[in-house]
């Protein structure tokens, strides 16, 4: 672990011309959440651009900047599909002139920095990351104009983040530490949200505020868990140790007019996570110097490697018999045991767990990709006057491709449900124990989906089965309902 | 440094840790250990279930089961809903599970090791998202067929979303039935059919069998529930939490509210054994019947229970009275490092209990945990063994003779009772407590007995305080003893 981060550390030399840079940006991941960390960048027309990818998820990553234009990224990510065996050694990086900068593909805890210059012209320039199954949520915009000038006035200016790992009852010596990610927050005032972590975790902000009134003034702090709070390297206040945001801590100091360094030391171990600052001049106006409102959620995602997961789980807006399944390459589903049907897809990562975890737990887990519509009628299958019969759940298997072991009308069957061989959508396999005796019906809502199947056309969402059929396939892909 | 870096080897190894902290109240021969649980993950244990190979399987509240073989720790199943119950066929080494929806059968069909068909025996009851609507289990009668219970919803009235559900309030209680069969213990066939067994439960938490092959389970105090209690569970029974009753075939069509609480009470087939709630036991869960033929010490034969508030475990005796069964409870070991909810005999006669803290308070501060209670195979504690009623009083058994004189000296007895009502409210009050007083006391054989005349009552706890030591002068670890009173012996 340590060798691995000293080696993606290791710093990479800039190419000639770009010692010096307009823009530098870090770019992170979401753990487990197939999402960057921010998703929307902003640089000038033609400036000089040093972007590292800083990768903290179990999961492979990369970073495409792609040209303009609709479907641009979905191209790219297709094209990467196609590359097979190479691309692990192309960093899925398919050579399309729609693909203008690209980071390498990396694990976890390394980073890979790229410079380029910005396109002249101005405009949106989307970017994904392009590892099978990742662009439906992975992605952002990178904004080329007019980048608002950071000399606006924020209540902390060059306000700067470090976020340090580590498992504390008390602040540590964190000068004596690496940092494992670190970021600007332009909004100019402390905030846990953009920090992007939960539990066992350390950070330092740092930054100046400008007094415009000598004399005393005060700071107050209040937080969970433990917080000190420094002004030109001299402690004001201190609330240190494991606790909730229990008592406003205050400390007094006297300061000249004009600008002094702020340094905030934080750390936070499990459970609530909470820093409120605020500071008073001679004039006793209290003005507050952090927010709560980007504070994000806590997020307990169920990462999808090399093989399916199948969970039984509740499941916002779906049945209580929910088995929900993440297939490797980000295409998931939520199958309805009761009544054998497939309730609804989603692109992106699986499942966050938490509301299932947390305190007494039992709460629905929440889906993290785009939800898409199936056209859900049901169990699928119909005789072939259209009439309906019970479908009894049997089962699952978990290896390979998940498999569901039904039966209907007295008849064993199992269904197997992979990703759609490109764009969002899932394939249906179904097979019979025997031969069709009779002919059967495929019948779904086929609103706002595109249906095909090797079987035949498939028609306002039917599809006919001939008898002596043991097995059929169809592909179910969503064409509008992505939400 | 070479024998330094070997002892730490050792030492992370271990799979137990020797210097678990003790607890407050341990009978004399009796030690607690503490098992690792697999490093990283969260392990609130749901269900425990020995295989004839003596491989333990534990079955977790996160969905997971794992397999513990000497000290290493595999994976044998994942993405379980909340599986509260376990069981092992020693005979055709099949695994079953229930999860919230349904009794599942775990099968390993490459022998890797790991679960890859999951096979769904029976989801025949109701299901919801309400996070109460626990499945608890796991038993299996000679015949193959399984028992579990199941719970009731939460429908505190005015919790928020609770109008998302259709409960069966009845005289506004706290829990509700939002789906079928909640509330019910149930039986399922080996073919798989669903059978409701008996009604009227409330938070079951625990199933098990008696000393005589009785169908039994515990409730956790709460609304209808005055206090948590053993339930012996015959096909047909009403145990007293009337929202259930929705899904009884006699009572289709009915409006449960319309029928009187007293009513109710006349109806329910009460407790055998109550387990005063502050005192002993706040939310029990599954009691196991020891029968290791002594090699847990000298209570073969009797029921232990953990409690998932308190973190101790208690013992539970039953004896038949006119028909009827009633009993004693006695504390055992008194707390453990967090709540338990599953216990089990291992091969070796030890008894390992199952933790989880997470949600409620218990007062062992870890999350969740595995301990096991070992007895040294020697040392006899001198312990209340039973209590047992007679027709003009009860006979106190001890586990070794006792201090003779002190013994026969009946101001060393202190007798309370009081009785609970069955009443929708949120666990009852003790009502007309009053002491009893012991009018002689005399001594059984071996002065492993003594017989307390005093006045008996039908209906009452009988809470009884004993002072005396053993014949050795041991003290008793646990000097308190509740029997609960149907039937006074003719």
């Amino acid at each position: 672990m340590v060798a691995s981060l000293t080696c993606a550390l290791a710093a990479q030399a800039a190419p000639e011309g770009f010692e010096a840079v307009d823009h530098e940006i870090e770019l992170g991941v979401l753990p487990g959440q197939l999402r960057f960390d921010k998703e929307a960048l902003a640089v000038t027309p033609g400036s000089k651009v040093k972007l590292t990818l800083v990768n903290t998820d179990a999961m492979q990553h990369n970073f495409v900047l792609c040209k303009r234009g609709a479907g641009v990224t979905a191209k790219v990510a297709a094209a990467t599909l196609q590359l097979g065996a190479k691309a692990s050694e192309m960093h899925y990086v398919p050579e399309l002139d729609e693909v203008l900068e690209s980071t390498k593909a990396i694990f976890l805890d390394q980073r890979d920095t790229i410079w380029f210059r910005a396109p002249e012209v101005a405009g949106d320039y989307p970017y994904v990351c392009t590892l099978p199954g990742h662009s439906f949520t992975m992605k952002g915009v990178l904004h080329v104009g007019a980048v608002a000038s950071k000399a606006a006035k924020v209540p902390i200016s060059n306000l700067r983040y470090r976020v340090f790992r580590g498992k504390w009852s008390r602040l540590p010596d964190f000068s004596a530490m690496t940092p494992f990610r670190e970021g600007d927050i332009e909004a100019g005032m402390l905030e846990l949200g953009p920090l992007g972590e939960s539990k066992n975790y350390g950070a330092v902000f740092t930054g100046s505020i400008e007094v415009a009134e000598a004399g005393k003034h005060t700071f107050f702090l209040n937080s969970d868990d433990g917080t000190r709070a420094f002004i030109d390297d001299r402690e004001v206040v201190a609330y240190d140790g494991v606790h909730g945001a229990a008592k406003e801590q205050r400390g007094e100091v006297s300061l000249a007019a004009g600008a002094h360094q702020l340094r905030l030391e934080f750390f936070q171990g499990g459970g609530g996570q909470v820093l409120d600052f605020a500071y008073a001049g001679p004039d006793g106006k209290r003005l507050s110097l952090s927010t709560r409102q980007r504070a994000q959620p806590r997020v307990t995602p169920i990462p999808v490697l090399d093989d399916a997961v199948v969970m039984r789980v509740h499941v916002e807006g779906a049945s209580a018999r929910t088995i929900a399944v993440g297939l490797p390459g980000g295409m998931n589903y939520a199958f309805d045991a009761a009544r054998c049907a497939v309730q609804f897809g989603w692109a992106g990562a699986f499942l966050d767990v938490s509301p299932d975890r947390d305190g007494r737990g039992g709460r629905p887990c929440k889906t993290l990709g785009l939800r898409f519509g199936v056209g859900d009628a049901g169990f699928p299958l119909r005789a072939a006057d259209r009439s309906e019969r019970a479908a009894r759940f049997r089962g699952y298997r978990i290896k390979g491709t998940p498999t569901f072991e039904l039966e209907w009308g007295g008849r064993p069957l199992t269904w197997s449900i992979a990703p759609a061989p490109s764009g969002v959508g899932l394939t249906y396999t179904f097979s019979f124990e025997r031969p069709l005796d009779e002919p059967l019906l495929f019948a779904i809502n086929p609103k706002g989906l595109a249906l095909s199947s090797p079987l035949g056309e498939v028609r306002d969402g039917h599809l006919e089965v001939p008898a002596a059929t043991q097995g059929f396939q169809v592909t179910v892909r969503n064409q509008e309902d992505v939400r | 440094m070479i024998r330094a870096s070997i002892l730490l080897t050792a030492v992370c190894c271990a799979p137990l840790d020797l210097h678990a902290q003790q607890p407050d109240i341990i009978p004399d021969g009796y030690r607690v250990e503490t098992i690792e649980t697999p490093s990283g993950r969260a392990f609130g244990v749901g269900g425990m279930s020995f295989a004839a190979d003596g491989a333990l399987f534990v079955s977790t509240r996160e969905g997971q089961v794992w397999t513990l073989r000497g000290s290493k720790w595999q994976l044998f199943a994942d993405g379980l809903h909340e599986p509260l119950g376990l069981y092992v066929d020693p005979k055709t080494r099949q695994v079953f599970c229930v999860q919230r929806g349904e009794l599942t059968e775990l099968i390993d069909e490459d022998g890797d090791g790991r679960t890859d068909r999951f096979r769904t025996v029976c989801a025949a009851w109701g299901l919801t998202d309400n996070y109460h609507e626990y499945a608890y289990g796991l038993v299996r009668d000679g015949e193959g067929n399984f028992y579990g219970t199941l719970n009731t919803s939460l429908s505190w009235p005015g919790w928020a979303g609770s109008d998302k559900w259709d409960f069966a309030r009845v005289h506004d209680c706290k829990m509700g039935r939002a789906a079928e069969y909640r509330g019910w213990s149930f039986r399922i066939t080996p073919d798989g059919a669903f059978e409701p067994w008996s009604s009227g439960l409330r938070s079951p938490a625990g199933v098990g069998l008696g000393p005589g092959g009785e169908l039994v389970c515990t409730d956790n105090q709460g609304d209808w529930v005055a206090t948590s209690c053993l339930h012996v569970m015959e096909r047909g029974d009403f145990h007293g939490h009337p929202s259930s009753l929705t899904d009884a075939p006699d009572y289709l069509g009915k409006d449960l509210n319309a029928i009187s609480v007293e009513r109710y009470g006349e109806l329910r087939r009460e407790p055998a054994v109550w387990f005063p709630h502050g005192d002993l036991a706040n939310s029990p869960g599954e009691p196991i019947l020891d029968e290791t033929g002594g090699r847990f010490g000298p209570f073969s034969g009797q029921l232990f229970c953990g409690d998932q508030t308190r973190s101790n475990v208690f013992r539970i005796v039953l004896e038949r009275v006119g028909g009827l069964y009633q009993g004693c409870a006695i504390n055992f070991i008194d707390h453990l490092q967090t709540g338990i909810v599953r216990a089990r005999f291992a091969r070796d006669g030890s008894l390992w209990v199952g933790q989880t803290g997470r949600g409620w308070g218990s007062r062992g501060p870890a999350r969740f945990g595995l301990q096991r209670i070992v007895w040294d195979g020697r040392t006899v504690p001198f312990e209340l063994s039973r209590v047992s009623a007679a027709k003009d009083g009860f006979v106190v058994h001890f586990t070794r003779p006792a201090d003779e004189e002190r013994a026969l000296e009946p101001g060393r007895y202190r007798v309370t009772r009081w009785r609970y009502k069955h009443f929708p409210g949120y666990g009852s009050p003790k009502l007309d407590k009053a002491d009893v007083a012991v009018t002689d006391a005399s001594m059984g054989p071996q002065a492993r007995s003594v017989h307390l005349g005093l006045e008996l009552e039908a209906g009452y706890i009988y809470q009884l305080t004993v002072d005396v030591p053993g014949a050795d002068g041991s003290p008793l670890a646990n000097r308190v003893a509740w029997y609960t009173l149907h039937v006074v012996p003719r």
